[in-house]
């Protein structure tokens, strides 16, 4: 009963090692990996010790320049490397997922058609912006005046709002991705260890972890114009303290409950879950004003490694022949190239050209509601693509 | 005999893709770089004013949102305020940051920090169309 409570509550079934008795009998044979890539990079990469590390590093590296801003021989390398790696690490980590998205195995059948909605409005959506402008381009305006008669009324009634509060509640939804993906991972390793959550503890990883949403959307991640739009700062001051205030009572509860948990039976929260969700917490709730150093790291080599971490560990699972022939750079760049063709194809390039393009709208707003559609299409895949296939669901 | 001949295209397609994918690697992330490289301590960081919105409602508990700016308003430039040229893309988002602080997370977003770096285009991008 626990064990299938913890199977529904993860998007990444196939990682979770057997949970429960009865799978362990049927792989007995198989070796139990507590890590998704290796203990280093796991600690490193996946669990949130390396933002501290190069937090700390670029601290001393550029000075204190928040209190004393003088320009130095060391920031130019240091932004160097830094883009480079939010590029091949950090945005291109969207694309692991849609990659599989498309190619990958199917996933298995009790993936909700809900689930799927969000991408097929998507997709419903860019095929009328293609068809409309297809049409204006070449000229045919009865077919834009037919069309925009039939789907104007609906998609301004529907569509603008919507598009316009995904695009103004970006930050948030970033916000939530983060947290979400870092609750999934902890229990992924719990799965793992053979620690087993209970149902009231997988409700209570989700209510702590909603909350640190919210306080991390007033502390660090608040939607477009909303501090300067619609609440005045003194009444935003209260409901951030609330939020923040709530959040530390429910991770001191859920500390609480795994300490008692660890006291009375001897079992105790895998290291790597303790360190992942130890660090999350601290990302999100010490004062922003103290954490800028180590936040320029948090979305590359915290969130888009880990992404990069649990992609690796699903390929080795699955192509469990390549991984016992081939070197460990050859599996890692079938895993990489792809990912990056496909990058460069879908968003460096056509949001070069858009930016460069003098296209009405503006060249930035196009450029910048591509990478949101991106960013959407990887948020909504990601909920469906860390499955089994088919047969083995079934 | 044609699930053969179906391995042998999916391993012939495996290598061109993986051919096209290096090829693009060397090709186009270098060039990137080096462009984006150029610009980072030459380009400004535009920096949008907070304006002054009324309050409202409550005690002026609630504020009304002043007229977003477009790309396409020409003065969009007098209404911008700039870093130091001398300093480089990573201590400007540093100052910037450690100013706005519910800007943080967005800010450091990969996305982000490629706009502002290839894009010289900084504030809120629904107020100011970019990054």
């Amino acid at each position: 009963m626990q064990s299938n409570s913890l199977k529904n509550a993860l998007p990444f079934p196939l990682l979770t090692a057997p949970a429960d008795a009865n799978a362990g009998t049927q792989h007995a044979g198989q070796i139990r990996q507590p890590w998704l890539v290796s203990p280093t990079i796991d600690l490193l990469f996946v669990c949130g010790i390396a933002p501290w590390c190069f937090g700390l590093l670029t601290y001393f590296l550029l000075g204190d320049v928040l209190s004393k801003p003088n320009p130095s021989s060391n920031e130019h390398a240091l932004t160097i490397c830094y883009i480079v790696a939010s590029l091949l690490i950090g945005e291109s980590h969207q694309f692991t997922s849609i990659l599989r998205y498309f190619f990958g195995p199917k996933p298995g059948p009790k993936v909700h058609w809900i689930t799927r909605l969000p991408l097929q409005v998507i997709w419903f959506s860019l095929a009328i912006l293609l068809i409309l402008s297809g049409a204006s381009t070449m000229g045919q305006f009865w077919i834009v005046s037919l069309l925009g008669t039939i789907l104007g009324f609906p998609a301004m009634v529907i569509a603008l709002p919507l598009v316009s509060l995904a695009a103004n509640c970006f930050p948030l939804v970033l916000m939530h991705h983060i947290c979400a993906q870092a609750r999934t991972i902890g229990q992924i390793y719990c799965g793992k260890a053979g620690y087993q959550l209970s149902k009231a503890e997988i409700r209570n990883f989700a209510a702590v972890s909603t909350m640190l949403v919210f306080a991390g959307t007033c502390n660090v991640a608040l939607p477009f114009s909303f501090d300067n739009t619609f609440i005045a700062s003194d009444a935003f001051s209260i409901i951030k303290m609330l939020w923040n205030w709530g959040s530390v009572i429910g991770v001191a509860y859920v500390a609480n409950q795994i300490v008692q948990r660890g006291i009375k039976t001897m079992e105790w929260l895998p290291l790597p879950t303790a360190l992942l969700w130890t660090n999350l917490v601290l990302f999100v709730l010490l004062p922003p004003t103290a954490m800028v150093y180590v936040w320029l790291f948090v979305p590359v080599f915290y969130h888009a490694t880990q992404h990069w971490a649990v992609a690796w560990s699903a390929k080795q699972q699955e192509n469990v022949n390549a991984a016992a022939t081939r070197s460990h750079l050859k599996q890692f760049l079938a895993l990489l190239l792809p990912v990056q063709s496909l990058t460069l194809l879908v968003l460096f390039i056509p949001a070069l050209f858009m930016e460069s393009s003098a296209l009405g709208v503006g060249g930035k707003t196009l450029s910048v509601g591509w990478s949101m559609l991106i960013f959407y299409i990887h948020y909504f895949t990601d909920r469906i693509v860390w499955r089994p296939r088919l047969k083995e669901a079934t | 005999m044609k699930t053969d001949t179906t391995s042998k295209w999916k391993q012939i397609g495996g290598t061109i893709v993986q051919c096209l994918s290096a090829l693009s690697i060397v090709v186009a992330l270098p060039t990137v770089a080096s462009a984006y490289s150029a610009d980072l301590v030459r380009s400004d960081f535009p920096d949008l004013e907070r304006s002054s919105a009324s309050t409202f409602g409550f005690g002026g508990m609630f504020r009304r949102p002043s007229a977003p700016v477009l790309l396409t308003d020409k003065n969009q430039t007098k209404k911008l305020h700039t870093a130091p040229s001398s300093h480089s893309f990573i201590t400007r988002t540093l100052i910037k940051t450690s100013k706005e602080n519910s800007s943080l997370l967005w800010s450091m977003y990969p996305a982000s920090v490629r706009g502002r770096a290839f894009g010289a285009t900084g504030g809120n991008p629904i107020s100011s169309g970019g990054w």
